[in-house]
């Protein structure tokens, strides 16, 4: 009688330690799958924004505006790769307009075109709030798939790590030094 | 040639400080009627007479050393505190007896009103620094407990829960959330078993061994809390002693530093109104040094 207790009492351990243990995962992927919709607002953000400012350069300058906006390539609910290429693109398509501004100075002293400019710059700092908060959703729950014994439930359950969103290509770029 | 204003104050000063001194010439027939009282101890009617004369003399020693003193702190505040402030940022107001109100501190949430059941404070001031409007005042918030003996008799025990500064400065970077920091108390393993748990966890494991991060949105957190101001916070940290509380909310920081420090205060060790001006100044600096710390200022966040 005393052994079929305690098995049952070793049993039901186990068994509570792993519906915890999956909740867990299961709480962490929730979190990331929150974080990367925090991207894919900001990115939307910032595209809206991005699209004002061209319809205000097109004033000004109408052919390079258009070739800018046929370069960034942007939809809801892009995967995490995609949003780094059209996060990349969308900083090109900034740092263009900027280049293509200086040619046109009253483009840039136009209030419309300056308070866009700002509005770009606080998007641009929530799109690296959402990526930070990302990327440390996806950190931690990847330490967590790979920790024993929470291994052992993530494995059976076929999670797998998830991909971080990178810093734009354009922006890891900006640290090269040349002599 | 020495300047006509501070020689005034100097002699003012010396003035009430000579007032101060005086006042504890009363001690000499206290003491004087004490001694007979005892000499006097045989007979019951001149001990009690010289006694109550003593007494009476001690009475009047500390009403005239107490209204002394008040003079001399009231002189630095309003001579010298005041004119430092004055001198030092623009719309600067200042007021002793006023403090911080409660309902702006306890809205916060970094302290319980429940919990915190006695708010002192004084030395009230505002201004602008480098564009920044900020308040600030010292605050005293102390818990207290009533409890009742086996024979009957009820005690009570305070203990303090915050004493020092509370400072509150503009925040040009707009949020929506609040989001609360706190220095840890403990750090090290044993700190989880002690700190309050943080609800986010930033990329810098030292900025979370340091601080308890309680945040309503994860996003409005990292959006605050970028890498360099997460850096400014940390050497803010190093640089002033005392337990550090954040609390960013509608447009503000909101900075506490628990250092059990009544700032801004006078001292019988006082000798010169130049040495008046250099403490004061001090005591001022923590405004200007944590503007400039945390870079609030920067046009980044206008």
């Amino acid at each position: 009688m005393g052994w079929f207790i305690g098995i049952g009492a070793v049993v039901l351990i186990i068994l509570v330690w792993y519906i915890s243990t999956l909740n867990s995962l299961n709480h962490a992927v929730v979190k990331i799958d929150e974080a990367k919709s925090g991207i894919d607002v900001a990115l939307t953000k910032r595209f809206d924004s991005l699209t004002k400012l061209l319809d205000v350069t097109k004033g000004f300058a109408e052919h390079e505006a258009r070739v800018i906006s046929e370069s960034v390539k942007f939809r809801k609910g892009m995967s995490v790769p995609q949003m780094t290429e059209a996060a990349s693109q969308m900083s090109d398509a900034f740092t263009r307009i900027n280049a293509l501004a200086e040619a046109y100075p009253q483009l840039t002293s136009a209030p419309v075109f300056g308070n866009l400019q700002r509005e770009i710059v606080d998007v641009e700092e929530h799109l690296q709030a959402a990526r930070r908060l990302y990327n440390s959703n996806v950190s931690s729950y990847n330490m967590m798939i790979v920790t024993f014994p929470t291994s052992i439930v993530a494995n059976g359950r076929g999670m797998t790590k998830r991909e971080f969103f990178e810093a734009e290509a354009a922006k890891r770029s900006d640290v090269k030094m040349q002599f | 040639m020495e300047n006509p204003l501070l020689q005034s104050l100097e002699v003012e000063h010396s003035l009430l400080k000579q007032k101060y001194n005086k006042s504890f010439v009363w001690l000499i027939p206290c003491a004087a009627l004490i001694l007979l009282a005892l000499a006097f101890a045989q007979y019951q009617v001149p001990f009690i007479i010289l006694l109550f004369c003593g007494i009476v003399f001690v009475i009047i020693t500390i009403v005239l050393a107490v209204k002394a003193r008040k003079r001399l702190s009231n002189f630095f505040s309003e001579k010298v505190v005041r004119v430092c402030f004055e001198q030092s940022f623009d719309n600067a107001v200042y007021n002793k007896k006023m403090r911080i109100s409660d309902s702006v501190v306890f809205g916060t949430g970094l302290f319980s009103s429940h919990y915190c059941d006695e708010v002192s404070g004084s030395d009230y001031a505002s201004g602008t620094y480098k564009d920044i409007n900020f308040e600030q005042s010292d605050l005293t918030l102390v818990h207290t407990e009533t409890h009742t003996d086996g024979e009957g008799n009820t005690h009570t025990d305070r203990s303090i829960v915050f004493k020092g500064r509370w400072l509150i400065f503009d925040f040009k970077k707009p949020f929506s959330t609040d989001l609360q920091l706190i220095e840890k108390e403990v750090s090290g393993f044993f700190g989880k078993l002690f700190n309050k748990k943080s609800n986010v966890e930033t990329e810098s494991i030292e900025f979370n061994n340091k601080f308890t991060i309680l945040a309503q949105d994860a996003h409005n957190a990292f959006y605050i809390l970028t890498p360099h101001f997460m850096e400014y916070i940390m050497s803010t940290e190093n640089r002033i002693k005392g337990r550090l509380y954040f609390c960013f909310q509608g447009g503000k920081v909101h900075v506490a530093v628990h250092n059990m420090k009544d700032s801004l205060e006078y001292s019988s060790n006082f000798k010169t109104i130049e040495e008046m001006q250099r403490v004061a100044l001090s005591d001022i600096a923590l405004i200007t040094e944590l503007i400039d710390e945390l870079r609030l200022c920067d046009s980044l966040y206008k």
